[in-house]
């Protein structure tokens, strides 16, 4: 059991944002946390990786509770890949990567062949030899992105917290990183991710959490999870819910018969999902 | 297809040989720029003798004495300003990720200078001694409001507003002091505009217990400040306590600026520009951009008050007038190019 939560509540100031949220995650593999704006998924992802401090209840790493750890003694245990990453100015891509070591440094200890196995490594898997010299605000949106993964990735740490991992990428870099986060699962990680794409999060995890209003509103398997009355519910979301024929894994298809949204509206724009 | 030989066959990290290289050249040009200093000025004084005065030093020689006595005590404490200026301000451009932060600019000297004049004229018995320390309040208590009024979206443009604002604040404050006070005016008009002379040599002793640890305490958080550049999300999920990373970069910030200001007075944009030039050097590693900011300083600084020697010989400009002299327009060339 690497990582739970118990009873965990957060808030600014009189909204509460999270509400009293039990948890175990599994120990391996892709869980996906699904919910529409605003209802606290980031949040949670936060107070995992201990960004937040949880008003009420808490956060256990392996047993121990967050408060009982040091900053660099969770970071060698799990990763956070923020959801809006920046490309600070004169820093090459190698820089950037080998900066996911930083938790495992210490003032004794500078850099170690191990050190460098776990940046070589997360350069390969990553697919950035190519880029590894070039400074990070040359690169495209996608190349960037995957240059931060790579840098999670050199943390070298058995849980990797992902905050919307694909959002600058197209869609063929969307399915190598996706694919990427499958075998990292496959290699005994686990991995959490908010992600937005329902087809995507249907297609990839192991284990769905859909949230809404700050609570945990269902999980499990995405069979039992990822059904039309569940999107109904979390997301407001009239879909038909099919299986693709290739591999038989559930596809979301929204209703887009909108006519009634388009008159209301005083431009003409149809509004989707 | 790659294999792993071909990317740990690379440099592990991008030519330490060639910045340790840039480091011995640029240790060479402050060894140049020092023995100028000494060389040069209202009377400029042949090489052989200022070699003799360094390492044979005869007392009875009048030229050899104005080396040993008067430039030398004047090197070092330009050295030490020079190299305390500029490491406060590659920390407050790291910590305020703005690329126009300067203690000058952001009012922070302004606040040292005040509460130095005002301690001195109000505080009787205040000499010498506590000078570093109202220097070091006066360093807090500006850097703090500059911080209450930024508040807390981190523009850039809004923090400098505020820190004129400060700046502004401080030096009406400080005029008000002077007028009411005729004789304190002669007294500190000199030191407010920032002058290094030789008798500084002796504040060295006040400042260098709180500057030597500041000194090393900005080395020790270099690591954590290269995590803290990639966003204080990131620099959080690899196991940097950013707000504690903050708080230790300004008191080391107030302290080097606080101990400039007590030596020297309020020097402005050497905090500002020396960043820049060391950037240009060595990008953004902050484990060989503060050993090179400390040189490229010194540089500055020894230049700068070369400079205001040499001018308007025999007259002199006082150093913080020549800072302030090169230092805006480079000011103004950074705002065009490099803010939105």
């Amino acid at each position: 059991m690497r990582l739970s939560v118990e009873n965990l509540s957060f808030g600014y100031r009189n909204q509460s944002v999270l509400k009293n949220i039990d948890l175990t995650f599994p120990d391996a593999g892709l869980t996906v946390l699904l919910g529409g704006n605003g209802c606290g998924k980031t949040t949670l992802l936060h107070t995992l990786a201990g960004l937040l401090t949880p008003k009420e209840g808490r956060v256990l790493l392996e047993q121990a509770p967050f408060s009982s750890l040091g900053r660099k003694a969770i970071a060698r245990k799990l990763a956070l890949l923020p959801q809006m990453t920046s490309a600070p100015a004169g820093v090459t891509v190698r820089e950037l990567v080998m900066q996911g070591r930083f938790p495992w440094q210490t003032w004794w200890r500078q850099w170690s062949k191990a050190d460098q196995q776990a940046v070589d490594s997360a350069i390969q898997a990553t697919g950035i030899e190519d880029l590894v010299e070039r400074p990070l605000e040359q690169l495209s949106g996608g190349q960037r992105q995957r240059c931060w993964v790579a840098m999670t990735l050199a943390q070298d740490t058995p849980l990797l917290l992902l905050d919307e991992p694909t959002t600058y990428l197209d869609i063929a870099h969307q399915v190598e990183l996706m694919n990427l986060i499958a075998q990292l699962c496959a290699q005994g990680k686990s991995v959490i991710t908010v992600l937005h794409d329902l087809n995507q999060a249907a297609a990839y995890a192991d284990h769905m959490i859909m949230m809404k209003e700050g609570s945990i509103y269902a999980q499990g398997d995405v069979e039992n999870v990822f059904t039309q009355d569940n999107l109904k519910v979390v997301f407001n979301l009239d879909a038909d819910i099919i299986r693709e024929p290739r591999r038989q894994q559930l596809l979301c298809v929204p209703h887009t018969d909108h006519d009634g949204i388009v008159a209301d509206s005083p431009m003409p724009v149809a509004k989707v999902g | 297809m790659n294999d792993s030989t071909s990317v740990s066959a690379l440099p592990k990290s991008g030519g330490v040989s060639l910045k340790l290289m840039g480091m011995l050249a640029v240790g060479l040009l402050l060894l140049v720029v020092c023995w100028l200093h000494l060389a040069l000025g209202a009377k400029s004084i042949d090489w052989a003798l200022v070699w003799q005065a360094l390492f044979n030093y005869d007392a009875s020689d009048s030229e050899q004495i104005l080396v040993r006595e008067m430039r030398m005590s004047r090197l070092l404490v330009s050295l030490v300003v020079g190299a305390a200026l500029a490491l406060a301000g590659v920390l407050i451009q790291a910590v305020s990720r703005n690329p126009l932060a300067d203690p000058g600019i952001l009012g922070i000297n302004s606040g040292a200078a005040f509460f130095v004049v005002a301690g001195l004229l109000f505080v009787s018995g205040s000499r010498s001694v506590s000078v570093p320390l109202l220097a070091f309040s006066g360093a807090l208590f500006a850097a703090l409001l500059v911080v209450m009024l930024t508040g807390r979206q981190q523009s850039s443009g809004r923090m400098i507003l505020a820190g004129a604002a400060v700046a502004a604040l401080f030096s009406a404050m400080t005029a008000v002091l002077l007028l009411v006070d005729q004789q304190g005016l002669e007294k500190l008009r000199n030191w407010l505009t920032g002058s290094i002379s030789a008798s500084d040599i002796r504040k060295l002793d006040w400042v260098w217990p709180y500057l030597v640890p500041a000194m090393v305490g900005s080395l020790l958080l270099a690591k954590s400040l290269n995590a803290h550049h990639l966003g204080d999300m990131a620099a959080s999920g690899l196991g940097v306590k950013v707000g504690r990373l903050k708080l230790l970069s300004l008191f080391v910030i107030v302290v080097l600026s606080g101990s400039a200001v007590a030596l020297v007075g309020p020097i402005g944009f050497v905090g500002l520009v020396v960043p820049h030039m060391a950037r240009f050097v060595i990008r953004n590693d902050f484990r060989w951009l503060i050993p090179y900011a400390l040189l490229l300083g010194a540089i500055v600084m020894v230049s700068a008050d070369l400079m205001g020697r040499l001018l308007v010989r025999p007259y002199e400009i006082n150093t913080g007038i020549v800072t302030a002299l090169i230092g805006a327009p480079f000011f103004i060339a950074l705002v065009i190019w490099r803010v939105r």
